[in-house]
């Protein structure tokens, strides 16, 4: 595990195999829309 | 499945019951992909350990064991999504004659706008429909569309006015007129507003978007824009052609300089033979468009502001979290006619937007047709039923879930059928390619927005 967010990088996972490999999941509550955007939180 | 009734127990990789793990080269001088098709699952494998990996037996258990679970989280976001958005045009008529406009002609200098009375029905129709498909578990969204809906601005503003519980509104303009009252007015009703600006300079933009008389809009959308400073809930969409491919990173810079926060470079749809005259070549769109992302991320590093490309950034989401994705061009079945549909002011619904003006893709009418029953007609079962399997080359493409082959009207109008792909493949290609190679450098958050995966639990 060569990356997380306490070191304040990515959360994606590269292990000692030189893979990097990440997946999640959550509710697609979100979902649904085509080429316009509804923005709920502004990037900083 | 149980393992013991089926007659591989999928030891190996690419035979029997194993994962089918496609090397996808994504340019990067250290990585290459490897990529299950149909479970969108990826990893991402140093060049001189691909042989190690694929005789790894602890991953390959480790996936193994989870194969199941992505296939059923794949076929739920591809088969089981019910719409949860409309696209509303209020109006047929536009102010402006852009070239690339999905929307025929005639319908926009002559059309019709449809009466407040009926934007009142078809809103309770809507909120009745969603009432009854999704109870209190979503607020539904209706974005009002193209053509430009502050023609019909009585209409519109008294619809976002008695159904401002019922729906998260949105609404695209063209900005010239988006005053300071429709902001006011827009603002304090937290309607999300996205604008259409395609690029850093007049010169640029009035080559495609443009009045009737060919007068330009610039200086309208940079007044809108300051008009706009300050509020949360806003967007610009830039469309690539032949016109402005080559300023996207100076559109990129502009955009960031207005502290704009979220925008969509999207390449332009091909579905009219109109907007096919300013397509460009895929290659060299997207060599643009990458140097336009890579821009945004210099940005980012300099300031410490975002300017997210957030339909680059769906794909990335596509990729780290499928069902964490927003857009929904970048999947097959799409979203048109699943996950939203659109609402032409005669009544008609179609699958999106883009069929509009297609009439053999019409589903039925809002105010004479059950709505159940428009979702189930023919013409939406051909835009629903399009999927990346049936389509050559896609088939057999390994990033098919990551790109979607888009767009169905396109590959139908354009290229003669559903089995066909639209408009554009080698600019997907390249896009997915690039967003590999922004996670192989682990630089994926400067491309996402902040909190992106809120919500979410990790699955691998």
């Amino acid at each position: 595990m060569g990356k997380n967010k306490k070191n304040g990088l990515n959360e994606t996972r590269k292990d000692a195999r030189g893979i990097i490999a990440s997946r999640k999941t959550c509710k697609t509550d979100g979902i649904g829309l085509s080429h316009y955007i509804l923005v709920d939180k502004k990037a900083k | 499945m149980p393992i013991n009734t089926i007659p591989s127990k999928g030891r190996f990789v690419n035979s029997g019951m194993g994962p089918a793990l496609q090397p996808v080269d994504i340019g990067h001088p250290h990585y290459m992909g490897l990529v299950d098709a149909d479970t969108a699952f990826w990893s991402l494998v140093q060049r001189d350990k691909l042989s190690n990996i694929l005789y790894d037996s602890a991953w390959l258990r480790s996936y193994h064991r989870k194969r199941e679970s992505f296939c059923k989280e794949m076929d739920m976001l591809r088969f089981g999504l019910k719409p949860s958005a409309v696209y509303f045009n209020i109006t047929e008529r536009c102010n402006l004659n852009c070239r690339y406009c999905y929307i025929p002609e005639k319908m926009r200098h002559r059309g019709r706008h449809m009466p407040e009375e009926r934007v009142i029905k078809a809103l309770q129709t809507l909120k009745a429909y969603f009432k009854a498909t999704a109870g209190d578990t979503l607020m539904p969204k209706v974005i009002f569309h193209g053509a430009e809906p502050l023609l019909n601005k009585k209409a519109l503003f008294n619809g976002i006015e008695k159904f401002g519980k019922d729906f998260m509104f949105g609404i695209q303009t063209n900005t010239v007129l988006l005053d300071a009252e429709a902001v006011s007015f827009l603002k304090t009703r937290n309607v999300r507003i996205g604008i259409s600006l395609d690029g850093p300079t007049a010169k640029i933009v009035d080559k495609t978007r443009a009045s009737w008389a060919g007068k330009g809009v610039f200086g309208h959308v940079e007044r809108a824009m300051k008009l706009l400073g300050g509020y949360d809930a806003w967007s610009v969409i830039c469309t690539i052609t032949t016109e402005n491919m080559r300023s996207l990173p100076q559109m990129v810079g502009y955009l960031h300089d207005n502290e704009v926060h979220n925008c969509l470079l999207n390449v332009v749809r091909c579905t009219l033979p109109s907007a096919r005259r300013i397509k460009p070549d895929d290659r060299t769109a997207a060599r643009h468009f990458i140097d336009a992302l890579q821009s945004s991320h210099r940005l980012y590093k300099k300031s410490g502001r975002k300017l997210v490309v957030a339909n680059f950034a769906n794909i990335l989401i596509s990729i780290l979290a499928p069902t964490a994705r927003r857009l929904m061009c970048d999947i097959s079945p799409c979203g048109g006619g699943r996950c939203f549909f659109a609402l032409a002011p005669s009544g008609d619904i179609f699958p999106c937007s883009e069929f509009i003006g297609l009439k053999h893709f019409r589903g039925g009418n809002i105010f004479k047709d059950d709505m159940n029953d428009i979702l189930e007609s023919a013409p939406f079962k051909l835009v629903t039923g399009r999927k990346a399997e049936d389509i050559e080359p896609c088939r057999r493409c390994a990033i098919r879930h990551f790109c979607g082959s888009p767009c169905p009207a396109e590959a139908y109008e354009m290229n003669g059928g559903m089995d066909k792909t639209g408009a554009f493949c080698e600019f997907y290609e390249e896009q997915v390619r690039f967003a590999f190679r922004v996670i192989a450098d682990g630089n994926q958050d400067a491309f996402l927005w902040d909190g992106w995966d809120k919500g979410t639990r990790k699955t691998f």
